[in-house]
């Protein structure tokens, strides 16, 4: 067993937990996380998980924790959920090799990406979006705590870029499926 | 700018994220300019590998202990799910059988992580430390794998810090492991990473077997030598 395996498994409980929060369960809500959590540890779906989509980022995990304690609205706006998918969009095309360079790598030797960390967290700041300020602050210390070897994998995630697309795809979805029914 | 006053708070956050990204500067691992080694790979006919490994899916991979003898590492034939990763140490010649080194079961034990089977395996050897690299698919061989690294101090017959390493941005279904890694000056590695040799990025790997760096090519030799 290492850090990063043991972080794994239990973020991904974690973030089944949140899902199940989804769920309107009313005043068992609590309950039904937290059965959620321990069935996806002891049922082997927090292993799959583990194995397909690898360890979740801190922000992911943080965003989780949030729903599990009810804190609404979500930080993950439509203009965050934007700039996710943005950074998923630039990985999965460098990534594939139709332009130079592999933008993953920077991850490695991050120093551009830190550099580049210093004007968003200070317009984070500026714009009083301390929940952002305080995920980014926690996805580097998890960088420098050694739970991670490429620091896009505490800022981002498969996972999260699902879920990024599903917050803005959910209002045209909405629009469309009312449209039909009219 | 917002009309109201920053509060207190607000400033404490920015001295957070402030010294998180300093502290972050201060981890990233050195990497000096890299250079290949001259030292040459061991090589050894497959007539006169142990018997198990010339059947072996993947090619067995080689290398050279610090008491001069060889070890080989090789995937096992049979079942493709339960097929493990075997070692074995000789002179060339005559081998003695140290046994299975790697299975699902160990990789699922070591790294909480599901595997549907193992693949191509590669050893090497740094000072007293024996390194082990090698595929595990999450979801079967066509989805892609995840590349594990395993550590020995005792000539392979215990192996432990078995963890998987991030070699991309898509989880577990990644690349898988090339032919054979070349050695830097410094002491490190480059590994390689996808089944075509040619234009396949390489993982840079210190000698503990820690991720310095991925580059898309290899660096120069440092002597003529080993740039033949």
């Amino acid at each position: 067993m290492n850090l990063e395996a043991a972080y794994g498994l239990l973020a991904h409980g974690l973030l089944f937990g949140a899902l199940a929060t989804l769920v309107p369960f009313g005043t068992f809500r609590a309950r039904a996380a937290l059965a959620a959590t321990t069935l996806s540890l002891l049922v082997g779906i927090a292993p799959i998980m583990l194995a397909v989509f690898g360890p979740p980022s801190t922000t992911l995990l943080f965003l989780a924790v949030l729903q599990l304690a009810g804190r609404q609205p979500s930080p993950l706006g439509r203009l965050s959920a934007l700039a996710v998918i943005g950074m998923a969009a630039g990985l999965g095309v460098s990534a594939s090799a139709i332009v130079p360079g592999d933008l993953y790598a920077l991850g490695y030797q991050p120093w551009p990406l830190l550099a580049a960390l210093v004007p968003v967290g200070i317009a984070l700041w500026w714009k009083r979006q301390m929940p952002w300020l305080l995920i980014l602050s926690i996805d580097l210390l998890a960088y420098v705590g050694g739970l991670f070897a490429n620091l896009w994998q505490a800022l981002i995630d498969p996972l999260l870029v699902v879920l990024a697309l599903a917050v803005v795809l959910r209002g045209p979805l909405a629009r469309l499926i009312a449209s039909r029914r009219r | 700018m917002p009309d109201a006053p920053m509060p207190r708070r607000s400033w404490l956050h920015l001295a957070t994220f402030g010294i998180a990204l300093a502290a972050a500067g201060w981890r990233i691992p050195d990497a000096p300019k890299p250079a290949l080694s001259a030292t040459a790979e061991p090589t050894v006919a497959v007539s006169e590998l142990p018997p198990a490994a010339r059947l072996s899916p993947e090619p067995p991979s080689l290398t050279r202990l610090p008491n001069g003898t060889l070890a080989v590492a090789w995937l096992e034939r049979g079942d493709a799910e339960n097929a493990a990763i075997w070692m074995a140490t000789g002179d060339g010649k005559k081998w003695r059988d140290i046994g299975k080194i790697a299975s699902r079961e160990s990789t699922a034990g070591a790294t909480f992580m599901h595997a549907q089977g193992l693949g191509r395996p590669i050893l090497w050897s740094e000072g007293g430390w024996l390194h082990l690299w090698y595929e595990a698919y999450p979801l079967g061989r066509w989805a892609g794998a995840s590349i594990i690294h395993s550590l020995s101090t005792d000539g392979g017959r215990s192996w432990n810090r078995t963890q998987r390493l991030p070699v991309n941005a898509f989880g577990g279904l990644g690349s898988r492991l090339g032919q054979a890694p070349r050695e830097l000056a410094d002491g490190g590695l480059m590994l390689p990473l996808g089944q075509a040799n040619e234009g396949a990025p390489w993982l840079r790997l210190a000698a503990t077997g820690r991720i310095v760096d991925k580059l898309e090519r290899l660096p120069n030799a440092s002597t003529p030598e080993a740039a033949q």
